[in-house]
């Protein structure tokens, strides 16, 4: 009989070597850096164009994300519906993923189809048009759109999080707003786009089953596009609010409070960007987290509360995420502030620790495991400015951060005088 | 083609392995062949909750996540109406463990009042969360009462209503497990970088002691045929009306199946689709539409859902979209168009099966269908279908005695 009263043993993950794959480079004739890694035994391809091009880089409010909406919408020769027609046709799943910083055109495919998708991609990323009639459309239903997400708590309480943590102002907060929608005009779109992406700054990543002489291929198709050397964002100001505490009610029979709590924390090249991960994922960055802990799994408060930081260059934000009953919201804010004081005050114990260190080590194992995964970890590394030593440091700073650190680095951020609370019903 | 090798423990566990020798990770799926149908009218919600509880720790674990996050792994669950499955991935030099804990779960789960207790308010949070505090969050409650008279497809997975769940008691939680948690009702699926001789030994040495119980047979009320159209309307606080239609369609196992997932894409999968490029685009009577089904394995709906733009009536978008369907039936869709639609599916099939969790949880489903060998029968019974095949079934689907409408509409005086 199998002895089931003992685990089995283990290495522990901690012990595991993460290692990064690395990917080849080719520069296109116009200097445009493609990153690539090749699969010979998968039958697809993801292909990704990052341009700077995010709501950092717009004048009039929203045209950033109006130009991403509208990307797939009409090129000089051909209407919306022929164009998505072609890449449907294809097989192609052709998305746009827009951001602060950066804007994602993503396209997935059969490798078989690749050749015949590529030209396609260049047509929308130099020749897109923004028909006046599709703008008009765009509008209407995203109008709409807004109507249906101003009923959702959830929506408004985490735009409230950023507009206290970054100013209304800002583009970190910037959300959608019925005038800001109805202001929208197509002159302004196609000076972005053509700024922007047409004439932007674009770096490509690829993987799957590519060809050999893939490269060569993406420089002709992409290699004669005007593409800029550079293009650096505006960085403007962020302006903490001094407000501590936003209650809504949108809907005076809703059954739950969507909760936020938030700080601001430095932007993601701060020292403490990194060092911070073992106490998030402890905290509330995990199924196991004390937050979930108490507040799922011993309260019954909530169906799942997650704390987690945001990566912004310049600024950053410490947030914790729930959705909870209504009547015990303000019960749930205490419990945070609770386990925020024994992280203070007391020293994580060594158990806890080496569990949180080797479930973050998984992680990282899951995440570089195969090429497209590795790819994409490739691609968050380039376009934030950083490389190969950025992900090797992440490692080694979980595997080494001690216990004492850990209580630093709480008594450091989790002071209760500097976060804010929103509640949402 | 995903290769595989199945082997069946002498207590009716079946274990199934795929190799994958370019992964440090090994995927482990148990998938228990029973899910939402399988629940009593006055206890839904149940098979659900059970899957929480199911993280309740056993008689040899105290607790499920923290010895399989501690060897470097992650997991997961999800219930549908059909079937029940918990997954996880971790190192493969790990793996014991994740046989140790899903093995001692199986046997003998920690079921007491306490967890019980906790679980029964942070499914209620779901409850909420998830459909009473979302605008439209009802919608498919209310949906599946009007098609389903009879079969339990009737209710949602999360259940007919919270009163289920706050209801239930620590008996019907312990009945429940002996009835459907035991090794003739489960499927073990294994992934990585792993040889089949060696797994048929780890699954023997940590499932083979365990009592085979008693193997579920399923009877269920079968749903007659509609013999009249539905249709309700319902008034609430929503800021846009909006549209649902759902028709009754053919079993997952049906030859027919694939020809209807192909029209479901037809119609509303997509930018040039034919809902979205006709009534969104060119019409602009809506501001969202989409033709979705549900695939389940007993016989499913086909949905068409739009949210309506602010002038256009409810009867007016009814109109447009019967026109739509109507046309399916009548002509004959473009061998171009129907390539399309077959081009997508091969291409989604093929993103499916990057991820090795995916591919060890779709073996699970195929084997609890009949036979994991499907998995790879699949493409091709898409490339069968015809272009008679897609108007044929368009004529046995878009009935008006097989439809139920349902119009959602703002209480809101802006219209």
């Amino acid at each position: 009989m199998t002895d089931r009263t003992v685990a089995p043993s283990i290495i522990d993950a901690v012990n595991l070597e993460v290692n990064l794959l690395p990917v080849h480079k080719f520069v296109l004739d116009n200097d445009t850096p493609l990153y690539f890694l090749s699969d010979k035994d998968s039958e697809v391809v993801n292909v990704e164009w990052v341009f700077n091009g995010g709501n950092l880089y717009e004048v009039q409010d929203n045209v950033s994300l109006a130009t991403c909406s509208l990307l797939k919408n009409g090129t000089r020769s051909m209407s919306a519906y022929q164009l998505t027609e072609k890449l449907e046709y294809y097989g192609a799943f052709f998305q746009v993923g827009f951001g602060h910083e950066v804007v994602t055109l993503t396209l997935s495919c059969l490798s078989k189809h690749v050749n015949n998708l590529l030209p396609i991609v260049r047509e929308i990323i130099s020749e897109s048009v923004f028909r006046e009639e599709e703008l008009d459309i765009f509008k209407q239903n995203s109008l709409q759109r807004l109507s249906v997400n101003l009923k959702k708590s959830e929506y408004i309480a985490d735009n409230l999080v950023n507009e206290l943590i970054y100013g209304s102002k800002h583009p970190y907060a910037r959300a959608l707003s019925e005038s800001n929608i109805k202001a929208l005009d197509r002159e302004n779109i196609l000076q972005f786009f053509s700024k922007y992406f047409a004439k932007g700054y674009c770096q490509i990543f690829a993987v799957g089953g590519l060809d050999s002489g893939f490269e060569l291929m993406m420089n002709r198709v992409f290699g004669d596009l005007e593409f800029a050397k550079v293009v650096a964002p505006d960085r403007p100001v962020v302006s903490l609010s001094t407000d501590r505490e936003i209650r809504k009610e949108v809907d005076s029979h809703g059954l739950q409070g969507a909760v936020r709590m938030c700080r601001a924390f430095p932007g993601r090249n701060h020292p403490d960007f990194i060092t911070v991960s073992v106490l998030n994922t402890l905290f509330g960055g995990y199924f196991g987290s004390r937050l979930m802990n108490n507040i799922r799994e011993e309260k019954g408060y909530t169906y799942g509360i997650y704390s987690y930081v945001q990566s912004h260059l310049d600024a950053g934000a410490w947030v914790i995420t729930t959705e909870a009953g209504k009547d015990v919201c303000n019960a749930t804010i205490k419990e945070v502030y609770h386990e925020m004081n024994i992280l203070r005050e007391e020293v994580v114990d060594a158990d806890e620790l080496d569990l949180v260190k080797n479930y973050l080590l998984g992680i990282y194992l899951t995440q570089v495991d195969g090429p497209f995964k590795t790819m994409a970890r490739w691609k968050a590394l380039i376009t934030k400015d950083w490389d190969e030593t950025h992900f090797y440091e992440t490692i080694r700073n979980i595997k080494e951060i001690s216990a004492n650190e850990i209580q630093a680095l709480a008594q450091k951020y989790f002071t209760e005088e500097e976060f804010k609370e929103i509640v949402v019903v | 083609m995903i290769k595989f090798k199945k082997y069946t423990l002498s207590n009716g566990l079946r274990l199934i392995v795929h190799q994958d020798m370019s992964t440090p990770m090994v995927a482990v799926d148990v998938a228990y062949d029973v899910g939402a149908r399988d629940e009593s009218p006055h206890q839904t919600g149940f098979a659900h909750l059970f899957e929480h509880l199911m993280f309740s720790g056993s008689l040899n674990a105290e607790s499920y996540d923290e010895p399989l996050q501690r060897a470097g792994g992650d997991n997961n669950a999800y219930t549908t109406n059909d079937l029940t499955s918990y997954h996880c991935q971790l190192p493969k030099v790990n793996l014991e463990t994740a046989l140790w804990l899903e093995s001692d779960r199986m046997m003998s789960l920690n079921i007491n009042e306490a967890s019980l207790q906790v679980q029964q308010k942070v499914v209620s949070e779901e409850f909420k969360e998830h459909y009473i505090n979302k605008p439209y969050g009802m919608v498919w409650h209310q949906l599946r009462r009007m098609a389903y008279k009879n079969h339990p497809y009737q209710w949602m997975t999360i259940g007919q209503d919270l009163s289920h769940i706050e209801q239930a008691k620590i008996e019907d939680v312990r009945a429940f497990f002996h009835k459907h948690y035991t090794p003739s009702n489960a499927i073990i699926t294994i992934a990585g970088n792993v040889e089949f001789d060696e797994m048929i030994h780890l699954t023997e040495k940590w499932f083979g002691d365990l009592a085979p119980g008693n193997k579920y047979v399923r009877s269920l009320p079968k749903e007659p045929v509609q013999a009249r159209p539905a249709f309700e309307r319902v008034v609430a606080d929503v800021p846009l009306d909006a549209i649902y239609k759902a028709w009754h369609v053919v079993s997952r196992l049906d030859p027919q199946f694939h020809a209807m997932d192909l029209i479901s894409d037809l119609l509303g999968n997509g930018q040039s689709s034919r809902l979205y490029e006709r009534l969104v685009k060119q019409k602009k009577l809506f501001s969202h539409i989409s033709c979705s089904h549900s695939g389940s394995f007993d016989p499913g709906l086909l949905t068409i859902e739009g949210k309506i733009v602010k002038g256009i009536s409810l009867e007016q978008a009814d109109e447009v979209i019967e026109r739509e369907v109507t046309i399916l039936t009548k002509s004959n869709v473009d061998f171009h168009e129907l390539e399309k639609v077959k081009n997508r599916v091969e291409s989604l099939l093929a993103f499916e099966d990057i991820s090795l969790l995916n591919r060890a949880n779709n073996l699970g489903i195929y084997e609890l269908l009949g036979d994991a060998s499907l998995i790879n029968e699949e493409m091709h019974n898409y490339e069968k279908v015809s272009v008679d095949d897609i108007r044929v079934q368009s004529n046995r689907i878009f009935q008006a005695n097989n439809c139920s409408t349902l119009y959602y509409q703002s209480s809101k005086k802006t219209n």
